[in-house]
């Protein structure tokens, strides 16, 4: 026990230390803060709700959605810190704790869980009303690497490692986790098991015997009574988006609701090198590793900013990039979606070299991603399709992207089939692009043949030629404007001038 | 397009309504071509059109937007071109994409406007000036914000060589007094081979 109080308050002082950091406006770490969380169970949590809440139409359903995720997030991050753990994620509707176990006793997130899951089934869903869906949960056990950066000015804490990543990977997965259920690694025999899916086991939380020891019941009983009934008081009041022409635009203080798409990159291939630097336990290869990561998100900044127009940066999940393109009006949107998912993809794989990771221990590595903004052509009297959000956590602000682009972009990147230097387009995306840049897309199958009714993917080499010839023929376009006939007289080719 | 201004600078106190009757005509005309507009206002020596103004046009490339605008026309706008501006998020606030820092459209060469708009009032009268002048104008303000917002969708850093521009400040005006010598002497040669 003397062991764990150690490590909790190794962890607590490493988050300490970063989180004063942070409080200074923007965060631009001089040193890269680097940490091997050892020893730590990764739990995650998902909640659903019913798509008119997750993507709300309207201000009133936003406002609730944003009272629903406030109090779920404030429910993690005061089970997390009662328990010597840490939320390090809030990703929406998903969120990511750090419980630090030396003993690797299976039954600490089990109870855990449970607790949780009780909590949010008697508090938060009363929060949620109708649209509750349900709540499940994955763990797993291991070290991870945690690098905290600054991503564009936005604190992203990336956890690297298969422990921290797997669980994600699990939710994701088709069949899902049920409700009430812990996906736990099949490695841990756990007795109530009710079906085994590829290496992991679900529990069911209502059903499964916690052993009764006074630590596991201290543990329940702490999470159980630190969440509160209800969610903080107070209106919120939404922001009116004013983008600049590009560049950086930020989710604030008050939230904003806007129309735009997501695009998610995830670092395929990232993981070998993971763990190989954690496999070697040498301090240089995981400081190599934070510098790496680090590097990236420079770049990335340098891609946000030199778009050519807005992007709103969200905080990394672990290696996976997430990224909103807002547009201002619903015509602008409309007009974005003919080609701006395609130059973000070709931009992105091009100016965020993952070249400075090429040809190290651990192999090469590569984007794939994952795009996605409507599913239907949005109404005229529509708000918009994204939510953009800053979720407060006791300790640390998380902003989120709200909205069917934000789920189905992760859906699209997880998307079993698609392999590296690919982009998946959510397929009611297609339709808007222009037919030379839409004709590069196929329809892909997952490793059973099935096809993948939701998305079609293309390889970025593919996409960059594409764009490449759809930029030539578009200045083509406008460079061929002629003279023109009014009232039988010839007006001259326009011509742009500039005198001061 | 200059940007000082109009030679017919009228005291607001004096103003005659009548002074200001073909640039109000020219008003009405060009909001008709708008897709949404506010009132037309009247300040100390313009004429205002406000509104948003639907990029489509016959013969320029499709984009789908609309852009905020924002006429002032000067009483004697037959030679001073109308100035205007535009609001739009998307719009590359930089003289060389020809827009100023405060959103103004550098749209056409002001010697051009004149020397095309003497010719037509000569032949056609005012009333065929206003629907030339009308077009004109709506076509390159449509035309360089199509260029805009083709540039943002395509990502373009740099005016592309092959898009119509004058050179900037005199050059520019050079460049027109030469193209115009060029054409006066072709006219000619039409003429007398013509009259031969």
């Amino acid at each position: 026990m003397n062991g764990l109080k150690a490590r909790r308050v190794e962890l607590s002082e490493f988050f300490r230390r970063q989180f004063s950091a942070e409080e200074a406006t923007g965060y631009t770490p001089v040193d890269i803060p680097v940490s091997v969380a050892e020893r730590c169970w990764h739990i995650y949590g998902d909640l659903r709700l019913l798509s008119e809440l997750e993507a709300p139409p309207d201000s009133a359903l936003a406002k609730k959605l944003l009272k629903v995720l406030e109090h779920y997030s404030h429910a993690a991050d005061a089970a997390a810190e009662v328990v010597g753990g840490h939320l390090i994620e809030v990703q929406g509707q998903r969120v990511h704790v750090l419980l630090p176990d030396d003993h690797q006793n299976p039954w600490r997130p089990v109870a855990f869980a449970r607790a949780f899951t009780a909590a949010v089934y008697s508090k938060v869903a009363r929060t949620v009303g109708k649209h509750f869906q349900g709540f499940s949960m994955a763990c797993d056990y291991g070290d991870a690497v945690l690098v905290r950066s600054s991503f564009a000015g936005v604190l992203s804490e990336v956890s690297l490692g298969d422990s921290a990543n797997q669980p994600a990977k699990r939710m994701g997965r088709t069949p899902g986790v049920p409700a009430r259920h812990l996906s736990i690694p099949s490695r841990y025999r756990i007795q109530g098991t009710q079906r085994l899916v590829k290496g992991w086991q679900e529990l069911n939380l209502e059903a499964v015997r916690v052993p009764v020891t006074s630590e596991l019941r201290e543990l329940e009983a702490a999470v159980r009574d630190v969440i509160s009934d209800e969610p903080d008081e107070g209106d919120i009041e939404f922001a009116v988006p004013r983008f600049r022409g590009s560049g950086l635009t930020y989710a604030g203080s008050k939230p904003f609701q806007t129309f735009g798409f997501c695009m998610r990159a995830d670092l395929d291939g990232f993981s070998a090198r993971v763990r190989s630097a954690q496999n070697s336990r040498n301090p240089e290869a995981i400081a190599q590793l934070a510098h790496d990561i680090h590097n990236l998100m420079n770049q990335a900044e340098g891609f946000a900013k030199n778009f050519g127009k807005p992007v709103t940066p969200l905080p990394w999940a672990g290696d996976c990039a997430n990224l909103l393109f807002p547009a201002e009006t619903r015509m602008e949107h409309l007009a974005d979606m003919k080609v701006i998912p395609v130059r973000a993809s070709v931009e992105w794989t091009k100016h965020v070299s993952q070249g400075a990771l090429f040809g190290r221990e651990g192999g090469a590595v590569a984007w794939s991603i994952g795009i996605a903004g409507d599913e239907s052509e949005p109404a005229y009297n529509s708000n918009g399709n994204l939510l953009v959000a800053t979720i407060g956590s006791r300790r640390r602000p998380f902003p989120v992207g709200i909205g069917p682009g934000v789920k189905w972009s992760l859906a699209g990147e997880q998307a079993n089939g698609l392999g590296a230097e690919e982009t998946a387009l959510f397929k009611p995306n297609l339709q808007t692009l222009e037919p030379p840049l839409r004709k590069v897309f196929e329809s892909f199958c997952d490793q059973d043949g099935k096809e993948n009714g939701n998305f079609e993917k293309a390889r970025h080499r593919d996409l960059e030629e594409a764009l490449d010839q759809h930029k030539r023929d578009r200045i083509k376009e406008i460079s061929t404007v002629g003279i023109a006939s009014e009232a039988g007289y010839t007006v001259v080719k326009p011509r742009s001038y500039w005198n001061d | 397009m200059s940007s000082r201004a109009p030679i017919g600078m009228i005291d607001p106190g004096s103003r005659v309504l009548g002074e200001f009757g073909e640039a109000l005509s020219l008003a009405c005309r060009l909001q008709r071509a708008f897709s949404e507009s506010d009132n037309i206002s009247l300040a100390p020596w313009w004429v205002v059109v406000r509104g948003s103004l639907d990029l489509a046009h016959e013969d320029l490339p499709e984009t789908g937007v609309a852009g905020p605008l924002s006429v002032y026309i000067p009483a004697d706008w037959a030679i001073n071109p109308p100035h205007c501006f535009s609001e739009a998020v998307w719009l590359r606030r930089d003289i060389d994409w020809h827009v100023g820092a405060d959103g103004q459209l550098c749209w056409v060469l002001p010697d051009e406007w004149a020397a095309r708009n003497s010719e037509v009032l000569g032949h056609g009268g005012i009333s065929v000036l206003k629907r030339y002048s009308s077009f004109w104008l709506l076509r390159n303000v449509k035309y360089l914000l199509t260029c805009h917002h083709v540039g943002r969708e395509l990502g373009l850093v740099k005016w592309p060589a092959s898009w119509p521009q004058y050179a900037h400040f005199q050059r520019g005006r050079m460049q027109f007094q030469k193209a115009e010598r060029r054409r006066r002497i072709r006219r000619e040669m039409t003429h007398s081979r013509e009259d031969g």
